[in-house]
Formats: structure tokens, C-alpha cells, sequence
């Protein structure tokens, strides 16, 4: 088992350093370069505020450290990147780890909540559907399913915001509020948000429960457990749910890109500062040290996710060993 | 039933040797109720697209600036936006986007899946190893982070999202399935005759692997669809879309919509109902598709688990 973990996270390097690589080459070639953007603003404020402007594009440039080649940017930036250094963002100086431990959080509160809620949602529903297939709770289970996958989460969010303001003159709040200050306002806020994230993220898990649930269903041991006299109750949860589980891990496993891309959206919209608004500042303004550190932090979490989702298979399914 | 009648019925089945279309459509219409109401929910928002100069009352661009925020009323069905345009006319044209979108996206993610999951499986060993190790970066790329990315590179536009929505779909996740359906074919006997009396790789793969494949790839596209819809309403919605004034579902649900929200709540709801609806549709009509298929999901009917007929097996 060790090893084979300290395996896996070794071959997550070449993988790391491709995904670094390329991100890292694409913000470059963005047109509009951050050196004209700051130019512009700069000769904008001068022209303002009457200060004389010292600065030019060639010493920006050098004291961004953006004048030397590429490939010697980001040799810079993965030895810092080791060292846990991220460098500094290009407006305003400061440090993208520590922006990022700020900004983080948030966006994995609302992720995690997110997905609890999902699957709250959509293992009853899904089990349910399959153990009942074909009956009117089957078919409203399934168009449920397929109408959280249809249904755009930015539209249901809108709506949130607008319908209730109308109806009960009231709106969520666009005041973060901070864990620390307020559990109970911090829940209240996040809770909106990631169920409309747990909703629509509920479809695919949901389908995927019911497919799996009605193939292990069918199962001879299946057969053997009701011949043995055991309730409905011990067979759907202990016999088929744990066999139907591993598949329906692997799928939620592989949403987490798309846990990622949904809360960009709704902290957009219900105004939550986590990295989602962060990273769409940082394109608009081409900070790339910020996209490149984040895309870093993301591919971490998407790659580590992989290894959970593998390792949950011996401990779901006893005969899966590692080596 | 008398026994003449059953043969004669049997014997129509059999007479009924259509090609692989109207056999899946027949099918469809037959066994899949949701299947059809989707497909004709697809149907539609072709022929909305097809005929919106038609159907659209007004143009999609035409301001009326006496008649702004108007609620939906006789002289306009689902009232008008901020500038005095007909909602009615800009979700009708708005219908042509997602079709582009819909079409052209899948395409272009199924011809680079094809080829690469084709070529993974095909040769095996490193080709295989370099492309799946290539399949994975991929894969643990922030999707939308990326899109957002390559599309502030490439300036927003039609033409523009078709590509990055094919391109980063057809490289990802998508040549895995490609790949798996080959490798289940690349075994059996007609792919082994065909090598044998030396038919070329190129050949094999076209006239003998593809056409065999067809079923998942069919899958493949009808799922990528919505996807594909959803995603550029996602980035029109976030200002990264398709460029004003054309309209697009996402792009109306965007900041003027936020900002008019409190007089014109209306503005929210027509691209959101035009969005749901089409990509219900379309997934519906996936279902149905995959089912009929899907030769894994397809006659077994005798030999499917009733909890409640074994119950009452059981307890009689």
C-alpha cells in the first residue's frame, strides 16, 4: 500500500509539470500583455493625477522579471514552486500562497458542502429508483435526475436571487462573512450556493447509483441473501450498496473538475471571494503568476482526488490489494 | 394469441430489415415515450433555428426604445430587455448559437477522439502509453479556468468557442471511451482476417474497427451536445462567449439581466426555460439512444430483478 501510493505521486510529476508547462506557455501569449495593460493604466493615473511617469514598458518589464526567455520564467517559477514559493502577483506585489490560503478555503467550503449535499441527494434517490424500477417513484427519481443535469446552475442562482427578492423581499447575503466571526451566518451563506452546486451535481451520481444498484440487484449473492430470510433493509444497504458504491466513486471522483468550474460561477454570482472570482480578475488582468500558482493548486486537488477515488476501492471492495 | 397469428407477426419482424437509423428511430418510438418527447424537443430547436427569420416577430437586434423592460404582453409574448428588444425574437435566434455550438463542438472533440482513441488501442504499447500519459494532463486540467484562458487568447466569438469546446473535449476524457471500445473489438476474428491477408493499418481501422464502433460513438456525440450548449451559456454568461449584440442564452442571462432583475425579472427566465428545456432534450433523447444501443443494456428484459416479484415469491 505505501508503495504503491509513493508510486502514484511519483508519476504525478511528469504529469505536473506538462499541465504547468502549457498553462504557463498559453497566459504568456494571451494578447494584450500585462506590461501594455500597466502602461496604459499608469499613462491613465499620470495623465490624472499630473505625476510624471518614470517608469517605461522596458524597466516594467525587467523589474516583473518577465525580460528574460520563457523557459527561464518558469525554470525560476518551478524552483520556487518547490520551495512552496509561488512568486508575487504583478499587481500589487504580494504573495500568491498567501492570497491563495486566504482565497482557498472558501472555495473548498463551498465545494465540500457542496458535494455532501449532492450526495445526500442522489444515493437515497438513486437507490430508491433501482430498488422500485419501473414504478411511478422510479420515473420521478429518474426525471429529477435528468432535470438537475439539464438545469444550468447559473440559472437556478439567478433565479434565487431574483424570484425571493420579489416575492419576500428578501436576498442572500453579498457581505462575506467569515467562519471565524459568525459559524452560523457563514453556513447560512454558503448553504444557498452549494445546494444549487449539490443539485446539479446530483444528476450523474444519482443515474449512476440507479445503474449500478440495478446490476449488483441482480446479482446470484443477491438471490442468496433473500433465500437466507434477510430484510430488504440488510440486503439494499450492506449487500448491494457497498458492491454498486465503487463505479458511482469513480464518477464522483471524476466531478471534481466540474465541482471546481461550478463554484467560478456561483461565488461569481452570490459574491463569495474565493478563487473562482480571483482567477477571472486575474485572466481580465493578466496576473499570471496567479493562474499559473492556482492552476498548480487545482491540478493538485483534481490529481490527489484520482488517488483517493483508487485507494477507496480496497477499502470499499476488501479483494482490490495494492502493490 | 393463435399460433398462426404469432407466426405471422414473427415473420413481419423479421421481414423488417431496415438500415441502422430508422431501426434505432423505430425503436425509439416504439419502447422510449421520454425518448421521443425529447427527440422532438431537438426537433424543435432545430427547426426554431432553422426558421427563425420566420418566427422571430421582430429582429434580434431592434431596439425600441419607447417599449423598454416591457412585461410580457399581447404585442410582446415574453416582454422586451433593457433596450427595448423582443425577448420572443432574441430566444428564438438565440436557438441558432446553441445548434452551432450543439453540432459543431461534438463534431470536431468525435473526429479527434476517433482518431486518437483509435490509434491508442490500435497500436498498443508506447503510442498508447504517450497518448493516455497526454489524455491525463488533460484530463486534470481545470476545464473551465482553461477555457476562460484560451479564449482571452483567441478573443471571444463563435468560431472561436466551437474550437476550444472541441479541441479540449476531444483530447480529454472522451478518447478513453473511444479507446475502450476498440480495444473490445480489436481482438475478434474479422479484425484478425482482415490483418491477415494484409489489409493496412489505415484500412483496418476505417473499414473494419469504425464502422463497428459506431454505436458508442453515437453515445458519445448526443452526450457531448449538452455538454457542449451548457458550457458556452456558462462562458457567454461569465462575458467570455459569444460577442453582443448577437444574442445567447447564457450572454441574456448575464449582467443585464442581473442588473434589471428587480423591474424585469422576466429577462431571467426565457433563456434559462430555453436552456433546460433543449439540454433535457437532448439528454433525454441520449438515454433513449444509449438503451437502444447499448448492446449491454438491450434484451435483457426476461432476465431483470423485480424486488417485488421476489418479494412476493417469497413471502407466498
Amino acid at each position: 500500500m505505501g508503495a504503491y501510493i509513493i508510486r502514484r505521486i511519483a508519476l504525478t510529476i511528469p504529469t505536473l509539470l506538462l499541465v504547468t508547462i502549457i498553462v504557463f506557455m498559453l497566459v504568456r501569449f494571451i494578447p494584450g500583455d500585462v506590461i501594455t495593460l500597466m502602461v496604459n493604466e499608469r499613462q491613465m493615473g499620470t495623465s490624472l493625477a499630473g505625476v510624471d511617469q518614470e517608469l517605461t514598458a522596458e524597466t516594467l518589464r525587467h523589474a516583473l522579471g518577465l525580460d528574460v526567455p520563457i523557459h527561464v520564467q518558469y525554470g525560476r517559477w518551478v524552483s520556487g514552486a518547490v520551495r512552496g514559493d509561488l512568486g508575487l502577483t504583478l499587481w500589487g506585489q504580494k504573495s500568491v500562497v498567501e492570497l491563495l490560503s486566504e482565497k482557498v478555503p472558501i472555495s473548498f467550503e463551498l465545494g465540500i458542502l457542496g458535494l455532501i449535499i449532492s450526495l445526500l441527494i442522489a444515493i437515497p434517490i438513486g437507490v430508491y429508483s433501482a430498488i422500485r424500477q419501473d414504478t411511478w417513484g422510479d420515473y420521478l427519481g429518474r426525471t429529477i435526475a435528468v432535470l438537475a443535469i439539464s438545469v444550468p446552475s447559473f440559472w437556478v442562482a439567478t433565479m434565487v436571487i431574483v424570484y425571493p427578492a420579489r416575492w419576500w423581499n428578501w436576498t442572500p447575503s453579498m457581505e462575506y462573512i467569515r467562519f471565524i466571526d459568525d459559524p452560523g451566518g457563514n453556513l447560512l451563506q454558503f448553504i444557498i450556493p452549494s445546494a444549487i452546486i449539490g443539485m446539479v451535481m446530483s444528476g450523474t451520481t444519482m443515474r449512476m447509483t440507479r445503474t449500478m444498484m440495478l446490476e449488483v440487484l441482480r446479482q446470484d449473492y443477491i438471490r442468496t441473501a433473500w433465500s437466507k430470510g434477510l430484510t430488504e433493509k440488510v440486503i439494499v444497504i450492506r449487500h448491494a450498496l457497498k458492491n454498486a458504491l465503487m463505479p458511482v466513486i469513480t464518477i464522483v471522483g471524476m466531478m471534481v473538475p466540474m465541482l471546481i468550474g461550478g463554484s467560478v460561477i456561483l461565488e461569481q454570482i452570490f459574491a463569495l471571494p474565493g478563487v473562482g472570482r480571483w482567477v477571472l480578475d486575474a485572466v481580465n488582468t493578466r496576473d499570471y503568476p496567479i493562474i499559473s500558482g492556482l492552476n498548480l493548486v487545482i491540478a493538485i486537488v483534481i490529481l490527489g482526488c484520482n488517488l483517493l477515488v483508487d485507494l477507496s476501492y480496497a477499502w470499499i471492495d476488501p479483494r482490490i490489494r495494492y502493490r | 394469441m393463435g399460433i398462426n397469428a404469432e407466426f405471422a407477426t414473427r415473420q413481419a419482424t423479421v421481414k423488417k430489415h431496415h438500415s441502422l437509423a430508422i431501426n434505432v428511430i423505430l425503436r425509439i418510438l416504439k419502447e422510449k415515450p421520454l425518448a421521443t418527447v425529447g427527440g422532438v424537443a431537438v426537433l424543435l430547436l432545430f427547426l426554431t433555428g432553422l426558421f427563425a427569420d420566420i418566427i422571430a416577430p421582430h429582429g434580434y437586434n431592434d431596439m425600441v426604445l419607447a417599449d423598454r423592460l416591457l412585461p410580457p404582453s399581447g404585442k410582446y409574448i415574453l416582454g422586451t430587455d433593457q433596450l427595448g428588444r423582443d425577448l420572443l425574437s432574441r430566444v428564438v435566434y438565440g436557438t441558432r448559437i446553441s445548434i452551432y455550438i450543439g453540432l459543431g463542438a461534438p463534431a470536431i472533440a468525435l473526429v479527434l477522439s476517433t482518431f486518437l482513441g483509435c490509434i491508442s488501442a490500435y497500436f498498443g504499447g508506447k503510442t498508447d502509453m504517450i497518448i493516455q500519459r497526454f489524455v491525463d494532463a488533460i484530463m486534470c486540467f481545470p476545464g473551465l479556468v482553461i477555457m476562460l484562458t484560451v479564449i482571452a487568447l483567441t478573443g471571444p466569438g463563435l468560431v472561436q468557442i466551437i474550437l476550444v469546446l472541441g479541441i479540449l473535449d476531444g483530447i480529454g476524457g472522451r478518447v478513453r471511451v473511444v479507446r475502450s471500445a476498440v480495444l473490445g473489438i480489436k481482438l475478434s476474428m474479422y479484425v484478425e482476417a482482415a490483418k491477415a491477408v494484409g489489409s493496412p493499418d489505415a484500412k483496418t481501422m476505417l473499414k473494419h474497427i469504425l464502422p463497428n464502433i459506431t454505436a458508442p460513438l453515437i453515445i458519445l456525440f448526443t452526450v457531448s451536445m449538452g455538454g457542449a450548449i451548457l458550457t458556452e451559456a456558462t462562458l457567454s454568461f461569465l462575458g467570455f462567449g459569444v460577442p453582443p449584440p448577437y444574442p445567447s442564452w447564457g450572454g441574456m442571462l448575464s449582467r443585464e439581466a442581473r442588473v434589471y432583475m428587480d423591474q424585469a425579472p422576466w429577462l431571467a427566465l426565457w433563456p434559462g426555460l430555453a436552456l433546460t428545456l433543449v439540454i433535457w432534450g437532448i439528454n433525454m433523447l441520449g438515454d433513449g439512444l444509449r438503451d437502444v444501443l447499448d448492446p449491454r443494456l438491450t434484451g435483457g428484459k426476461g432476465g431483470r430483478y423485480k424486488t417485488k416479484a421476489v418479494r412476493r415469491k417469497l413471502t407466498s
